[in-house]
């Protein structure tokens, strides 16, 4: 039975999977036939620099709280909070830029720690929490700053954001390794399991004896992190930090995770997608700059391929639970039952995708 | 007596109102004027557009939905009705081409949730793009300025030393409490937002009830931005951006349950006024602009906790 639904899940993850990859295709073929300087190498770099790290770093962020049915709103406010913090602590108080660096991710894993406790404990809601806690860092970073851009790093420092190592900009070998640590952890460990475990059924996982409180506070203090080194390069990329940073950078982010057939409903999704997502916006920036469109065009483009992707889901579970009552009906005995429990499961998941989308740890609906 | 005194003390939007009773008062014996009539209301009138907007974006969220794209349309049907009221046509049409245009991007929300059953976040994550986008690409070489004072008085015009922005407010607050309380489109919506299923098994028209939700907020947003730009003369691409955040905030302070079928429009009201009462105070009180947006975020919390308690505490009441 497990094998049943196993191999019916991961034929729908690999159909999606194949079409993401072949949205980022598409875009990168039409730019490299209409723009003979997009496939430049010095082009590539430009992606990897300007275009793709950064919002990679918040796409992680946001996928590992969507996995576990959770929502951030507040990824890049804690970004901007990062590099203010950076800019700050060096302009304002001559503190070494390395130890401010690490203070500035401290500050970020505080930030999301926080996040996760107003979840976990007190119990509201992940979408209220973040949009309050979106406001508050928000808020912080241009208490500190007072509006002023601050900035002046060493060029040890920049380096990060400027640098390049074998011809690739340092802060993506910096991203990449983020990648493999976070994809092995949630493709290969306990607390992996654990995380889908949460996203697809949180009252199943607290009763199976998962410390799902404890994970909240890991899931969202994790997700700080990860924004909170963007904020660091991105702090090296302009050799200054500003409060408006990012800003509106949660909606790109969550995009990002959505196109990489990360599920929203939680429970389901890849960082390897969320990667992807990113690249696909990446480009698609980065292509229409170069035709000379403006950044309107740029975000229609996006909420496009945005809902392109939303109805490919929708189409991807209704054939799901269409196949599951037809193998329902084909056999009888144990046959019949794993697919009508696939079913059920992709029931339960249509439901979830017309109702309010945010969903999550809080108990109480606030 | 002593118990109906705690039923209402306990009242989410009598406890609202104290508290915003308590914040006027405590900064008016400070800065005298600030209780003034004048003072009050400049207030209202800078709670207006959230306020308007907050309306629509209840009756969503009640109804077990979310819409994300209230900025956008706002945006977009200033656009709209700016240019039509340059062609110096009766205001009216400008005001009915805003309205439209915000209903008729509301309906698009609609359809892409109850038809096209995506997520309401994703749907309206991607025409927050897309509406704000397609809008600001088509009439990007046409500025909005120089609009007829006849038009500009929806903005700025007053009754009773009340400007219209106020009285429009005001008068949408009563009709959507009554509406929302009284009528049985208010009930439905109730029960969509508290058990979807179990409203689909009794034989409602879940789609169509969820999908007026929407075209209701988006008419609402358009309004909005009908008076926005009225008020304002001109509208920029930008304007109104981060402006779902403002309401969702307010919605919420208010009392709405955040997964549907709780809430009020008389919370959302009093919600909006405090979030606004305090950004004026702020700015009375000589706090500094740049940490307003740290003490909002405060209030957020700080208010949505308490509700969190409240609504625990009564549980636990239930079941002893």
């Amino acid at each position: 039975m497990g094998a049943r639904t196993g191999r019916e899940a991961s034929r729908i993850t690999g159909a999606r999977d194949i079409a993401t990859v072949f949205v980022l295709a598409a875009v990168i073929v039409s730019f490299a036939l209409l723009e003979p300087v997009f496939l430049s190498t010095r082009n590539w770099v430009d992606i990897g620099r300007v275009y793709y790290t950064e919002l990679a770093f918040m796409a992680v962020s946001a996928t590992i709280v969507i996995i576990i049915r959770g929502i951030d709103l507040s990824v890049a406010a804690i970004f901007a909070l990062t590099a203010v913090t950076i800019g700050v602590l060096v302009v304002d108080h001559s503190v070494n830029i390395w130890v401010a660096a690490i203070i500035g991710l401290l500050v970020g894993t505080a930030a999301g720690l926080l996040n996760g406790v107003l979840i976990a404990y007190v119990g509201i809601s992940p979408i209220v929490t973040t949009l309050g806690t979106l406001t508050l860092y928000r808020g912080i970073s241009l208490g500190i700053t007072k509006g002023r851009n601050l900035g002046g790093f060493p060029t040890s420092f920049t380096d990060l954001g400027q640098g390049t190592v074998l011809g690739i900009p340092t802060q993506v070998w910096g991203l990449a390794a983020t990648l493999i640590i976070v994809a092995v952890v949630l493709g290969r460990t306990v607390a992996g399991r654990w995380m889908y475990a949460m996203g697809g059924n949180p009252e199943a996982s607290r009763l199976s004896g998962i410390p799902v409180r404890r994970m909240t506070l890991v899931v969202y203090s994790s997700a700080g992190l990860l924004a909170a080194m963007g904020g660091v390069v991105a702090a090296a990329r302009f050799n200054t930090s500003r409060s408006d940073f990012a800003t509106g950078g949660e909606f790109n982010a969550i995009t990002a995770a959505i196109l990489g057939g990360v599920s929203i409903a939680g429970g389901r999704g890849k960082i390897a997608g969320a990667a992807v997502g990113a690249m696909i916006i990446a480009v698609l920036r980065n292509g229409l700059t170069l035709r000379g469109f403006s950044g309107f065009v740029q975000i229609v483009a996006i909420g496009l391929i945005l809902l392109g992707a939303a109805i490919v889901d929708r189409a991807l579970v209704a054939r799901r639970t269409a196949q599951g009552v037809a193998t329902q009906l084909e056999n009888g005995g144990e046959e019949g039952e794993s697919a009508a429990s696939a079913t059920e499961s992709t029931i339960a998941e249509q439901d979830s995708g017309g109702a309010p989308a945010f969903t999550g740890g809080g108990p109480d609906g606030v | 007596m002593l118990k109906w005194l705690k039923g209402v003390v306990t009242n989410r939007e009598v406890l609202l109102a104290l508290v915003l009773l308590a914040v006027f008062l405590g900064v008016g014996i400070r800065v005298p004027r600030f209780v003034s009539r004048g003072s009050i209301i400049n207030l209202l009138f800078d709670a207006s557009t959230v306020g308007i907007v907050a309306i629509g974006l209840t009756i969503v969220i009640i109804g077990g939905g979310i819409d994300i794209s209230i900025g956008s349309i706002l945006v977009a049907s200033a656009i709209m009705a700016g240019l039509i009221a340059q062609e110096d046509v009766s205001p009216w049409i400008a005001v009915g081409t805003g309205v439209a245009g915000g209903a008729a991007l509301g309906a698009v929300n609609a359809m892409l949730i109850t038809k096209l059953k995506i997520p309401p976040i994703v749907a309206t994550l991607a025409t927050l793009s897309i509406f704000r986008g397609v809008l600001t690409e088509l009439t990007k070489s046409k500025l909005i300025g120089g609009l007829p004072s006849s038009f500009t008085a929806i903005g700025k015009g007053r009754v009773g030393g009340v400007p219209y922005p106020v009285w429009i407010m005001l008068g949408l607050f009563v009709v959507a409490a009554l509406a929302m309380r009284f009528t049985g489109f208010g009930r439905v919506v109730y029960s969509i937002g508290s058990n979807e299923a179990a409203a689909r098994l009794s034989g409602v028209a879940v789609s169509r009830y969820q999908a007026l939700t929407y075209v209701i907020s988006g008419s609402l947003a358009g309004l909005a931005g009908v008076v926005f730009v009225a008020r304002n003369g001109t509208v920029l691409p930008t304007s109104g951006s981060g402006l779902e955040l403002l309401v969702i905030a307010a919605v919420v302070v208010g009392g709405t349950n955040i997964f549907g079928g709780e809430g009020s429009i008389a919370g959302t009201a009093v919600a909006a006024v405090l979030l606004q009462t305090i950004t004026s105070a702020m700015v009375v009180l000589g706090i500094s602009s740049a940490w307003q947006g740290a003490v909002i975020g405060v209030t957020i919390l700080v208010g949505v906790t308490i509700f969190v308690f409240g609504q625990r505490r009564r549980e636990r009441e239930l079941l002893a």
